[in-house]
């Protein structure tokens, strides 16, 4: 009986009222930083994403590469940063796109996040598993040299840190590739944001 | 009779209730809530059932936006426990007063995954409970301490500007002080060129009176 389940259309992402003057910029930062976290988990996330646009009927909202590259380009941290902002439909655009390819990756997450559970915990040489544990660890370094080849130079953190980012964006990633993804997405911009 | 299950690879939910038309099942007889971990299930009635989609809800949802959150509930408790792992408390059988039960079950990040997508799943099925509505806004639960404690150095530095301001306020303005009157610069004749400038802190070797400098002649 669970497998017609969707999300029900009476959950409509609202747009929050207290953001008059537009998306926030911790908004902007955070959906590109997932966008470029999907990219790290599958290289060829790009053009899935191309693709996806059209399958979802965003095609109005994101006609071409080139506007979706403007929109990842809102994110004020960006070296081709031109101090432009989303509007909400590009925002639910990719926060759509985000769930998508969420819920496509979900074993991918799962596999990194136990395995990174493990090597906090010292388990993976008891069990074995060092090659879980190659994975994780190229999927940061590609993350870590996505970030810095897209983002201002010098780059806003350090290589620590962007590790913790990537990191923290797989839990994220997971939490949102579930049934009610776009809510606790949409939900989770806003917790926070300055106006 | 009707039952539904919600599973993940993690947990598994499973509702038994009663339709009053159709098959939309609108009244809940019990549910249980099993992990894979875990031999005990967490069994209960609508009370339980409302709590646990509230406070997973509202913790998973915390979670993403990277700030712990502990929701205040009787039956249901989550709280963080590592940096891993997550303790979910129930407290069973709270009919009986006589036998009341405390489960506690960790959870990793993955397991609390599952549960909350099973109650997701769950809150999102329009044919099973509809009355069980899905828990994404936090804003509510946010501590009002949290809060306070993010205005407490805000008010600290208003306050101490409008002190500072009082008490400058009582500080008589200095008046301005007549000038005392200045002798008018008399004309100096220019230094003989071959005479050396005069050092400072040192008697010159030449005469004073014979070149005074204007600097002497102003003061």
């Amino acid at each position: 009986m669970q497998l017609n389940i969707s999300a029900p259309a009476s959950l409509d992402l609202h747009v929050p009222k207290d953001f008059v003057r537009g998306c926030p910029r911790s908004v902007r930062m955070d959906i590109d930083h997932l966008l470029l976290a999907i990219e790290a988990l599958d290289l060829e996330a790009v053009e899935v994403m191309l693709v996806l646009i059209e399958q979802l009927n965003l095609g109005k909202t994101i006609p071409s590469r080139v506007a979706f590259w403007r929109l990842r380009n809102t994110n004020p941290l960006r070296r081709n940063y031109q101090r432009a902002s989303l509007s909400w439909d590009e925002l639910k655009a990719l926060v759509k796109i985000v769930c998508n390819l969420s819920s496509q990756l979900d074993t991918g997450l799962r596999l990194l996040i136990s395995t990174q559970q493990q090597m906090t915990e010292g388990k993976i040489e008891a069990l074995g598993l060092q090659q879980n544990q190659a994975f994780l660890e190229n999927y940061i370094e590609r993350f870590t040299s996505l970030y810095i080849g897209r983002m201002r130079s010098p780059a806003p953190l350090n290589k620590q840190e962007i590790s913790e980012l990537a990191l923290q964006l797989l839990t994220r990633l997971l939490l949102c590739s579930g049934i009610a993804g776009e809510f606790r997405l949409w939900n989770s911009l806003f917790d926070g944001a300055i106006a | 009779m009707i039952q539904r299950s919600y599973s993940l690879p993690s947990c598994t939910v499973l509702i038994e209730g009663i339709s009053t038309g159709g098959d939309v099942m609108s009244i809940l007889t019990s549910f249980a809530c099993r992990f894979n971990h875990q031999p005990e299930p967490i069994v209960g009635g609508l009370d339980l059932l409302n709590a646990l989609v509230k406070v997973v809800g509202a913790y998973a949802q915390a979670l993403k936006s990277n700030t712990a959150l502990t929701i205040p509930d009787q039956q249901v408790r989550l709280e963080p426990a590592g940096s891993h792992l997550h303790l979910l408390s129930v407290l069973l059988n709270e009919a009986d007063a006589n036998n009341p039960k405390q489960l506690q079950i960790k959870l990793n990040t993955i397991q609390l995954f599952d549960l909350m997508e099973s109650l997701d799943r769950l809150c999102c099925d329009p044919m099973t409970l509809p009355d069980v509505k899905l828990v994404t806004e936090i804003s509510d639960y946010r501590l009002p301490s949290q809060l306070n404690s993010q205005a407490v150095p805000a008010i600290a530095g208003i306050v101490s500007l409008a002190i500072a301001a009082t008490v400058l306020y009582f500080i008589p303005i200095p008046k301005p002080q007549p000038k005392p009157a200045q002798p008018v610069p008399t004309q100096t004749q220019p230094l003989p060129k071959d005479s050396t400038p005069p050092k400072a802190n040192s008697p010159s070797p030449t005469n004073p009176e014979s070149s005074p400098t204007p600097n002497s002649s102003q003061n």
